[in-house]
């Protein structure tokens, strides 16, 4: 297909293009340029006055889970996973595409230390679970420090850690003892100990994070626990992928940057917690502007939805260019989730995921259009309308009937 | 650093700042927040200048292009096109533009400071009664949350309490100021009466459906029982009793006399329309706040001339087959059906700030932008009555405007400099000395 004459903010290598075309054939992007030649058969948009970005990226989502977002009965729940409750049919997943997002990093809540195996999705909104959940992608897990884990905030206060200390412990403890458990396999290995150790979940979970294969992505407040679980890491010879919230993130952006961590984080929340008191709308430009790659999420079914916007706010509080703030929401979550070769801009090679806007996608003034995934459109404001009349025709309908029926059987009542 | 000393590292930049005062302060080349000093403090007398260059936007009418507004007092005394008065001071603001102040219509600020730490919190007292509680006694003067709101351009705010049933009522307070008192521009400003669930609840976990319906019967009964003897107070009173005194039936007869509106939160269908229906066997002055489903009662609403206070612009669709843009249209549904519509984040007091981004969504989503800037504005002013002070820039009215660098419906603009009655206010805030404090941390 061709989208014909956009301005594309191409969020890669060739920046922004006015008047251009772009070009996806079997699901990927072919050509981005001017005077693109649509192949036979291929559908064309005419795109005059409207942008094109890449698909949003949602980097913290709970979008699609069904049933509870928390296993939180326990402190350390590494084995749960995201991927076997998604729920493919969620109408908050449709209301998302309709604000132009292709893809969102699905996560646990922060209930615990370490809340489970999370999933990289594609909105394939109506598709199974197996198409949504991306593949061959790393795998995150979700871990938390501060005011949840610990419990802050809710009871009834018998499960261990309830402060900052041991949050941390029950960290280190859990990485030293899969390291114990992997001595204990390697020896039987060996030879030297008669009989393997019992299969753990967990622990093969955590495994893969101490060896660097699955991507921490860490819900954190403050400066200090930031601090604690780099640390941590560099003790046990890894990285930690991704700071979540990270509203302190600012405080410590040189040393998150000289570890290597990035930072996906609100815009602009505060104040509705202790631990958020230093929050601050400028944390995603001083992080950015320290070498940290930043992305701004929405934790929320409904901010999701607007997350085009959410990405002005760095132009509001920064002052950052606006190439610079659209990245928060496009190729920079897709670097965190390590899947920036697949998706988060527009490059040739690269998954077709777009978003045609009514106006600069920064704006209020900016409408979802049309959002295509792979190649395929999965949402259009124009077909949303029909299908809308048709809904409430049917709704009407049904009610009559309904209604009828109700009259019926009180008639018929002696 | 700690805490301590970076308070004090704080008020010793507030000290040096409240020593340099230029006459004329000039404008600032930056956006807010990447200045190094930030904006410099007028002089005591500077409640009289004119402002000249800037597109005006009245909020009244269409906006005036390099605009002059001329300011006496403390008040406005000249809104128009024409080269200023000689005899002050000016503020040159060319290609900048000055909005009134906005106007934040169903806030906590001033009451909340922490969502999750209770102690901060003063928004909700306990029962179903509390009509004589009053938002303005708790409100504090100093909460860190009130300059980051200044900072986005809203310097008013309807500070309302969010109990249950008859809640208490609201005050229409300055966001800048030195103690409750100056800062109270209208108090009280309407009752607050948070209505009940119409709905029964038929889930496998729910409480019978007899039990719901008795206490729906109850809450319903005691929120009208309350205004009937609100009534019979008054009529007690008019016909000269005067040995009885009740401070709640107090509260109540000044509602039941219509001399402050009823501000019914309600947000589902059944519920808007039972709280349309009884605020007019009742005869009260009803405006509707959180409206969710207002859209779909839009003509009975605008037949009833009530006006709402849509905080429900954000909210997802309440139903799965509904569509997906509904609420962000609503607003534009309750004007072009002819109600008078405020707009409002409904939100914690820290999210208040974006106000802004309201009506500039209302507007991409079929409001006109003159009436979007209305809605956090001067509609929010007339609905609780206090239009003939604030909510435009309009001669006669108080001096409180700001000015910012293009359409504050954009979220990529930036507030500049401000004025409250006439006088230039400090725009520094809390999360601008952090900012400050760690860019400059050396790398």
């Amino acid at each position: 297909m061709l989208v014909r004459n956009a301005t594309i903010w191409t969020e890669g290598p060739q920046g922004t293009l006015e008047h251009a075309d772009l070009l996806v054939r079997g699901g990927k992007v072919a050509a981005i340029g001017s005077g693109l030649t649509a192949p036979a058969g291929a559908v064309v948009i005419d795109a005059a006055g409207r942008h094109v970005t890449p698909g949003i990226i949602d980097a913290h989502s709970h979008t699609a889970i069904d049933g509870d977002v928390n296993e939180g009965t326990l402190a350390i729940t590494a084995q749960v996973r995201i991927k076997d409750v998604i729920d493919p049919f969620a109408i908050a997943m449709y209301r998302e595409l309709a604000g132009g997002v292709t893809a969102a990093n699905v996560m646990h809540g922060s209930a615990n230390a370490i809340g489970g195996q999370v999933v990289t999705c594609k909105w394939k909104w109506g598709e199974g679970p197996d198409a949504i959940c991306m593949r061959d992608v790393p795998e995150g897990i979700k871990f938390a420090l501060g005011e949840n884990p610990k419990q802050a905030n809710w009871g009834p206060h018998n499960r261990y850690p309830l402060t900052r200390m041991g949050v941390a412990e029950i960290i280190r403890e859990r990485f030293t003892a899969a390291l114990a458990y992997r001595a204990a396999r390697e020896a039987h290995a060996a030879g030297r100990r008669p009989i393997a150790p019992r299969p753990d979940l967990q622990l093969d979970a955590i495994l893969e994070v101490l060896d660097g294969r699955r991507l921490i992505q860490c819900h954190s407040y403050r400066q200090d626990e930031i601090l604690m679980l780099m640390r941590l890491a560099e003790e046990f010879g890894f990285r930690v992928k991704t700071f979540q919230h990270v509203l302190e993130g600012y405080k410590v952006a040189g040393e998150m940057a000289r570890h290597g961590a990035m930072a996906s984080t609100f815009s602009d929340w505060w104040a509705y917690k202790y631990e958020v008191i230093d929050a601050i709308p400028y944390n995603g430009a001083l992080m950015h502007d320290r070498g940290v790659v930043v992305s701004f999420n929405s934790d929320s079914d409904e901010q999701a939805r607007r997350l085009n916007t959410e990405a002005a706010k760095a132009v509001r509080y920064g002052s950052l260019p606006e190439s610079d703030a659209l990245a928060f929401v496009t190729i920079n979550p897709a670097r965190q989730l390590g899947v920036e070769k697949r998706i988060g801009s527009l490059e040739p090679g690269k998954d077709g995921d777009f978003v045609i806007w009514s106006a600069h996608p920064l704006s209020q003034q900016a409408i979802c259009e049309q959002t295509w995934i792979e190649g395929r459109r999965y949402f259009d404001r124009a077909a949303d309308a029909e299908e809308s009349k048709a809904r409430a025709a049917e709704r009407h309908a049904l009610t009559e009937k309904a209604r009828h029926a109700a009259k019926a059987d009180v008639e018929e009542k002696p | 650093m700690t805490r301590a000393s970076l308070h004090r590292c704080l008020i010793a930049i507030f000290v040096a700042l409240a020593l340099c005062s230029p006459r004329t302060p000039a404008i600032a080349q930056q956006p807010a927040g990447t200045q190094g000093p930030g904006p410099k403090r007028p002089t005591p007398d500077a409640a009289t200048f004119a402002l000249v260059g800037a597109v005006v936007h009245t909020a009244t009418g269409p906006a005036i292009p390099g605009g002059t507004v001329v300011v006496r007092d403390g008040r406005i005394a000249v809104v128009g096109g024409g080269a200023p008065p000689v005899d002050v001071p000016t503020v040159r603001a060319e290609g900048l533009h000055l909005y009134p102040a906005l106007i934040e219509a169903d806030a906590v600020l001033g009451l909340v400071e922490i969502d999750a730490v209770r102690s901060t919190r003063d928004d909700a007292e306990k029962g179903p009664l509390n009509a004589n509680a009053r938002a303005d006694l708790a409100f504090n003067p100093d909460s860190q949350l009130l300059p980051v709101a200044l900072s986005a351009g809203i310097m008013t705010a309807v500070v309302t309490p969010r109990g249950d049933a008859i809640a208490g009522r609201s005050a229409v307070m300055r966001l800048s100021g030195w103690t409750r008192e100056d800062m109270t521009v209208k108090a009280p400003a309407a009752l607050h009466v948070r209505w009940p669930k119409m709905g029964i609840e038929r889930a496998p976990w729910s409480t019978p459906a007899k039990k719901q319906e008795k206490a729906r019967r109850e809450a319903l009964h005691d929120i009208d029982e309350a205004f009937e003897n609100g009534r019979a107070y008054a009529a007690a009173r008019k016909a000269g009793a005067t040995e009885e005194r009740d401070v709640q039936w107090e509260a109540l007869a000044a509602a039941v006399r219509g001399e402050i509106p009823v501000l019914v939160s309600a947000d589902g269908v059944d519920e808007i329309a039972a709280a349309l229906r009884w605020s007019e066997k009742r005869h009260l002055r009803m405006v509707l706040l959180g409206g969710r489903d207002a859209w779909r009662l839009a003509k009975p609403l605008a037949t009833a001339g009530v006006p709402v206070v849509y905080t429900a612009q954000l909210a997802l669709p309440q139903r799965v087959d509904e569509p997906y843009d509904v609420l962000y249209r609503a607003p534009a549904t309750l004007v072009a059906a002819g109600v008078k519509v405020a707009l409002s984040s409904g939100a914690a007091g820290s999210n208040a700030r974006y106000l802004s981004d309201l009506g500039g969504r209302a507007h991409a989503w079929g409001l006109d932008a003159l009436e979007s800037l209305r809605a956090i504005t001067l509609r929010p002013a007339e609905i609780f009555g206090f239009a003939d002070r604030l909510g435009s820039i309009t001669a006669g009215k108080e001096a409180t405007f700001f000015l910012a660098d293009g359409d504050i419906l954009d979220t990529r603009t930036h507030v500049l400099r401000a004025w409250v009655q006439g006088r230039e206010i400090d725009l520094r805030d809390r999360q601008k000395a952090l900012y400050d404090r760690y860019r400059n941390r050396p790398r």
